[in-house]
């Protein structure tokens, strides 16, 4: 690794913890980001000299503080000082006695308040997220911008709203207590799963400058679940995000076109990812205490495990559903279960579990479709033929609409070669 | 004589330079391989595994009454790192059952169970 890479890797990795830092010093946003930025500037020139500090996230912390008070301090007295007024720690200890003194048992709760800032539930998602790129993932406002497909300005205007916001909305600096710091969890934990999936849900051209969302999502639950070892849902979460990024390349086809679970080429499956979420999933199970992440983790890992379509545990997808179902109900768990309840106890008994829900899932691309399938599968042609036609006016994208198109035309062509169509007035 | 090469580093540091450089990466991967080859061939190099970030770390810890199971790494440095299993198994229930069985062994035994990538096997001990 290179000085110029080394540093910049360094300085990504410390910005979390040592922003949140100094934001618990300075209790505000703008003011702690300058002093990290000072202390970066400071880190490039200081550091390919004299070497890279032990502890980088100290050194960063101490230097930043110390620069913005000294700037303070320049604004008061109106006559500037000069820069080796600084005080630099020289040594080991120093630099260690330092981090004890900044950090100690703020450590955790710093980086939970940073993120909850970011992740504030006032703010609409689109803040949230900008925020949390800018502020704790240290991308530039150019990288997000392109990320959300807006103007640089647009984006500027965004973070600087945001930032008036949280800066309004009071959060406490107090140590929080074991309530607060689970809905300030719970939050954050939402915030991150929303990034990763800004970047998994893109596809087209989209998805070459948002499929970095994902690894900045990963990061960020890892970076949490290291300072909260013991929680299963961030458990959970790695490992659904990590899962699911696994398939990254096989589930966009040359043009950018979404390639369904069954299509897809699995010895593109990236496998460091899926050992990892399967360690993750076995960590949480042993906590008995299963969520919305964990049990949607558990399905991904039973996919991950299959070597082939045909290799799924379609009737332990079907249990986890069945959980999920009581843990988070919705009609689109009901209807991603019937899936695996076809393949276990046949498209009868799938189509009989959805059929209660045409009533709220009635404008639902995915119900259609999954209708079309079952009734094909059950011979009912012409009734299928109106699903798969309904699917295809609900159709987001060209590419799912020619997905259900190969349907009805394989639906046309059987109907032929088993009988020929009857003419119909 | 057998060495066991320990690898530190900063696990997160490591990730974002794959990230930022994935060019960078793949050349220093391709040096590493190289450097197994030649290292297996002249019958030095017993394996190599890269392991998974420590918060896939459970640890079981020998105790008066039952072992005792704490989610990530070993936090306390009191320990010195005195031996390493390899073991291939289903999943962790199986590992932690593994590990109660050797905790039980002795008084003032941690394990910290890590999951790895197996990236490369080469000569057996016997014939180092």
């Amino acid at each position: 690794m290179t000085d110029a890479t080394y540093i910049d890797a360094a300085l990504t990795v410390a910005r979390p913890q040592a922003v949140a830092a100094l934001l618990r010093y300075f209790r505000n946003l703008d003011d702690a980001e300058e002093a990290f930025q000072e202390a970066s500037l400071r880190a490039l020139s200081a550091w390919p000299k004299n070497g890279p500090p032990r502890d980088p996230t100290a050194w960063l912390i101490f230097v930043g503080r110390n620069a913005a008070l000294d700037s303070v301090r320049r604004r008061k007295k109106h006559t500037p000082l000069p820069d080796d007024d600084l005080p630099t720690p020289r040594g080991v200890d120093e630099e260690a006695e330092l981090a004890e003194r900044l950090d100690g048992a703020h450590f955790r709760d710093d980086l939970l308040r940073l993120l909850f800032v970011c992740c504030h539930p006032e703010l609409p998602a689109t803040q949230q997220l900008a925020l949390a790129l800018r502020i704790v993932c240290g991308l530039s406002v150019k990288q997000i911008a392109r990320a959300f497909l807006v103007t640089e300005d647009a984006m500027e205007q965004r973070i600087t709203r945001a930032k008036a916001r949280v800066a309004s909305a009071n959060v406490p600096f107090e140590a929080p207590g074991p309530d607060e710091r689970a809905e300030r969890l719970a939050a954050v934990a939402s915030v991150i799963y929303l990034l990763f999936n800004e970047g998994y849900s893109a596809t087209g051209e989209a998805a070459g400058v948002r499929g970095p969302l994902c690894e900045e999502a990963i990061r960020l639950a890892r970076l949490l679940l290291r300072i909260f070892p013991s929680e299963p849902e961030l458990m959970g979460l790695l490992a659904l995000m990590l899962l699911q990024h696994s398939r990254i390349e096989a589930r966009l086809d040359a043009s950018g076109n979404m390639v369904l679970l069954d299509d897809q080429d699995r010895t593109k499956w990236n496998r460091a990812r899926i050992d990892e979420g399967l360690a993750l999933v076995d960590k949480a199970a042993r906590h008995a205490r299963p969520d919305t992440y964990q049990i949607q983790a558990a399905i991904a890992a039973v996919h991950a495990r299959a070597a082939t379509p045909a290799d799924t545990d379609w009737a332990k997808i079907d249990a986890l559903y069945e959980t999920l179902e009581h843990v988070a109900p919705s009609p689109v768990v009901t209807l991603n279960r019937a899936v695996a309840v076809s393949k276990v106890r046949g498209a009868d008994a799938a189509l009989a579990m959805i059929s209660a829900l045409g009533e709220r899932l009635d404008g639902y691309f995915y119900f259609h479709g999954l209708r079309g399938a079952l009734l094909s599968q059950l011979g009912r042609a012409r009734e299928a033929h109106a699903a798969y036609s309904r699917a295809i006016a609900l159709a987001n994208s060209p590419a799912e609409a020619a997905h259900i198109r190969t349907h009805l035309d394989r639906l046309a062509a059987e109907g032929a070669a088993e009988k020929p169509p009857k003419s119909r007035s | 004589m057998l060495y066991a090469m320990l690898r530190y580093q900063q696990e997160d540091a490591a990730s974002v330079a794959e990230v930022s450089d994935p060019a960078v990466d793949a050349q220093r991967d391709a040096r590493l391989r190289a450097l197994h080859e030649r290292l297996a061939g002249e019958g030095k190099l017993a394996s190599f595994a890269r392991l998974m970030p420590t918060t896939a770390a459970t640890t079981v810890r020998s105790s008066a009454s039952d072992p005792v199971v704490l989610d990530g790494p070993l936090a306390d440095t009191r320990e010195q790192l005195v031996g390493i299993y390899v073991v291939a198994v289903r999943g962790l229930d199986e590992a932690l059952a593994l590990a109660h069985e050797l905790t039980c062994m002795d008084v003032g035994v941690v394990y910290e169970l890590r999951p790895m990538f197996e990236l490369f096997r080469g000569v057996t001990a016997e014939r180092a």
